[in-house]
């Protein structure tokens, strides 16, 4: 949660990038209306069926505290047609994109975009 | 008159005790450090843990050759069985799984449908329009 905190204050960065940031979980969506109360200007997405984590592969089965099924950290850049220009996959969970980095990838990655 | 026997030195009951204390505290601070880099917002794997676990290792050995005793041997024991569980959760259990998927750059995302938390549909119409997106897989609210 800390990282959803990061990049909600820098949202008004990511509006000048013209990008919106999208923040996925397999939470059901009484979790995601609640993340999305604290984190106004993200778009906060319930994956409870595991839809998009899939085809992302990026479950990490069994890694919650209650031995449930976590999303590995991810981050993946899409243009406004739906082709991937970056990805970010850590090795390790303890492992976060910062904003700054983020944005840096956005301004390098897809300058065309903006 | 006395016979006295010479005097033996035997060594005093400090020595190694530094060690010992401080060897202890870098074991023991590892989940402190960590949490202390959490609360900085600092979202980095804590490979510095690995040299920290090392020196206080290092000094509670150093503590028990200098001066071998039961309770030294025993704290080095265990200080060391906590430092090595530390090191596995570290190095093993941070791993998360091989990406072998699609999700490739150059590639156009697949299709799928999710949910946004106001219920309506997000899929792969939601990440075509004006805007660009940034795509987050976060664990959870815990």
């Amino acid at each position: 949660m800390i990282e959803l905190g990061q990049l909600e204050r820098h949202h008004a960065d990511f509006e000048q990038r013209n990008t919106q940031v999208v923040v996925v979980s397999v939470e059901d969506l009484e979790a995601a209306a609640k993340t999305q109360a604290d984190f106004p200007h993200l778009v906060v997405v319930s994956d409870a069926r595991r839809e998009l984590t899939n085809v992302a592969d990026v479950l990490h089965p069994h890694s919650a505290p209650d031995g449930g099924d976590t999303s590995a950290p991810a981050t993946v850049l899409v243009d406004h047609d739906g082709v991937i220009h970056w990805t970010f996959r850590p090795e390790r969970f303890l492992t976060r994109l910062s904003p700054e980095e983020l944005l840096a990838a956005i301004d390098q990655q897809m300058p065309a975009q903006r | 008159m006395a016979i006295t026997s010479p005097l033996v030195a035997s060594p005093p009951r400090s020595v190694g005790r530094a060690s010992l204390w401080f060897g202890l505290l870098l074991v023991l601070l590892g989940p402190a450090l960590y949490l202390l880099q959490l609360q900085a917002k600092i979202l980095i794997t804590p490979w510095y843990l690995l040299g920290v676990l090392a020196v206080g290792v290092a000094l509670l050995f150093l503590a028990v050759l200098r001066k071998p005793n039961v309770w030294r041997i025993t704290l080095f024991l265990l200080g060391g069985l906590f430092a090595g569980l530390q090191v596995f959760f570290l190095v093993t259990l941070t791993m998360v799984p091989a990406y072998t998927g699609p999700v490739v750059a150059h590639a156009t995302f697949p299709s799928f449908s999710a949910t946004r938390a106001d219920g309506s549909v997000f899929n792969l119409d939601s990440l075509r329009g004006p805007r660009n997106t940034a795509l987050v897989f976060f664990r959870g609210r815990w």
